[in-house]
C-alpha cells in the first residue's frame, strides 16, 4: 500500500464517518459538568500543595536562622559557631534552591501551552523537562554526598578513632549510594520507557 | 445549557470527524479510542474560552488533538511497537472489505513515528504544506522533506511485504 492507496483508504474512512452520528452530546455535557466541579477540586489541592511546601520550607529556614542568629539560646559554643555557620547557610541555600527548581519546573509545564504551541514545540518542551529529572538526580546525590561530608566536619567525627571513623564512613556510604539508588529508581524508572520514546520523538523532530 | 457550551458542541459537531480520525490513529492497547476522543475533547474544552480565532478553527483543532494524542502516548508506559491490527479497526463496524483495507491502512501508518503519523495524517487531509508547517512548527521546507521520504518509507515498507 503506498501514499495513493493510502489516501483512498483515508478517504473511504472519511465517506463511512460521514454517515455516522460520532459525537455523544450528553457523554460531552456530562464530561464538562465533571470538568467544571474537578477544576474547583484541583485548584483547592493544588494550592494546598503549594501552601505546604512553602510552609515545610519557611518552618525550616526560620529555624535554621533562628539557631543561627541567636547562638546564646542554643548554649552554641564559640568553637562550633563557624561550623554552624557553614552548615546553616548549606542547608537555607539547599532549601531556597529546593523551592526555586519546583516553582520553575511548575511554570515550565504550565506555560507549555497544546492549544497554542505546535506538536514539534511541545515534543522539545517535554523533553527539556526530562532531562531537567536527570540533573535534578544528579544534583540530588552530590547534595546527598555534600551533606554527609559537611555532617563529618560539623560533629568532628575526624578526631575519632581511625576503626570508629572506618565504620562512620561506611554507614555514610551505604546511606548515600541507599538514597542515590531508592531516588533513581522513584525518578528514572518511573521515566525510563517515557525517555526511551521521547529520544526517538526528538531525533525524528531535531534532524533536517 | 449555558451558550458558551451549546457554541462548543456545535463545533465538535462541525469537526466530529476531523477529530476522530486523529484519536482513530494514534489508537494502542493502552490508549483506546473512546479515551483519546474523551481527552481531546476535554482539552479542547479547556482550550476553548482562551481561543482568539487568530488561526483557522481547523488548525486549532488538529494542534490539539495532535498534542493531546502524542501526550497521551508518551505518558502510557509499555506499548508495544506494533500495535494489535483489530485495535482501531473494530471500533468501526463495518464490512469485511472495510476492516481489511482499515486495518492495512492502520497497519502501515502504525509503523511510522510519531511526528510522522502527524504529517501524514495531515497530509492525507489534504492540508497544505503552509498549514503542516503551522500545526506541527516544522519549516515548509522540514516538511517537504519529510514527507518525500514518509512515501520512500512506505513503498519501502510495500516491497517487503
Amino acid at each position: 500500500m503506498e501514499l495513493d492507496e493510502l489516501k483512498k483508504s483515508w478517504n473511504t474512512l472519511d465517506e463511512h464517518l460521514k454517515r455516522k452520528k460520532l459525537t455523544d452530546e450528553t457523554q460531552i455535557a456530562k464530561m464538562i459538568a465533571t470538568h467544571k466541579a474537578d477544576a474547583q477540586k484541583s485548584i483547592g489541592r493544588l494550592s494546598s500543595l503549594q501552601r505546604l511546601s512553602l510552609s515545610i520550607g519557611i518552618v525550616g529556614l526560620t529555624l535554621l536562622l533562628t539557631i543561627w542568629l541567636i547562638p546564646s539560646v542554643f548554649h552554641i559554643s564559640a568553637e562550633w559557631q563557624p561550623k554552624i555557620n557553614t552548615f546553616v547557610v548549606f542547608l537555607c541555600v539547599s532549601i531556597l534552591a529546593g523551592i526555586w527548581w519546583d516553582y520553575r519546573t511548575y511554570r515550565w509545564m504550565m506555560d507549555t501551552r497544546i492549544d497554542e504551541m505546535p506538536i514539534a514545540v511541545v515534543s522539545k518542551r517535554m523533553e527539556n523537562f526530562r532531562r531537567w529529572t536527570k540533573y535534578e538526580i544528579i544534583a540530588t546525590s552530590i547534595w546527598a554526598i555534600l551533606f554527609n561530608v559537611l555532617n563529618y566536619w560539623v560533629m568532628g567525627y575526624y578526631r575519632a578513632d581511625w576503626k570508629i571513623q572506618t565504620v562512620l564512613i561506611l554507614v555514610f556510604i551505604v546511606f548515600d549510594v541507599a538514597v542515590i539508588y531508592l531516588f533513581y529508581k522513584k525518578v528514572v524508572y518511573k521515566n525510563i520507557n517515557n525517555a526511551r520514546k521521547n529520544i526517538e520523538e526528538l531525533k525524528q523532530i531535531c534532524t533536517d | 445549557m449555558e451558550n458558551v457550551e451549546q457554541e462548543f458542541l456545535s463545533m465538535i459537531r462541525e469537526y466530529e470527524r476531523v477529530i476522530y480520525k486523529v484519536c482513530y490513529l494514534y489508537t494502542t492497547p493502552n490508549a483506546t479510542l473512546n479515551d483519546l476522543y474523551q481527552d481531546v475533547v476535554l482539552n479542547l474544552w479547556k482550550a476553548y474560552p482562551k481561543f482568539r480565532r487568530e488561526c483557522k478553527i481547523s488548525t486549532w483543532i488538529y494542534r490539539i488533538a495532535l498534542n493531546t494524542c502524542i501526550s497521551f502516548i508518551r505518558k502510557e508506559k509499555n506499548i508495544p511497537e506494533i500495535v494489535a491490527l483489530n485495535q482501531a479497526s473494530d471500533r468501526i463496524e463495518e464490512s469485511d472489505e472495510m476492516q481489511t483495507m482499515l486495518k492495512q491502512l492502520y497497519r502501515m501508518i502504525n509503523r511510522l513515528g510519531q511526528l510522522e503519523k502527524s504529517i501524514i495524517l495531515l497530509y492525507l487531509e489534504e492540508k497544505s504544506y503552509e498549514e503542516i508547517a503551522e500545526i506541527t512548527g516544522l519549516t515548509l521546507t522540514n516538511v517537504a522533506t519529510r514527507i518525500s521520504r514518509i512515501k520512500d518509507k512506505l513503498k519501502k515498507m510495500n516491497k517487503k511485504e
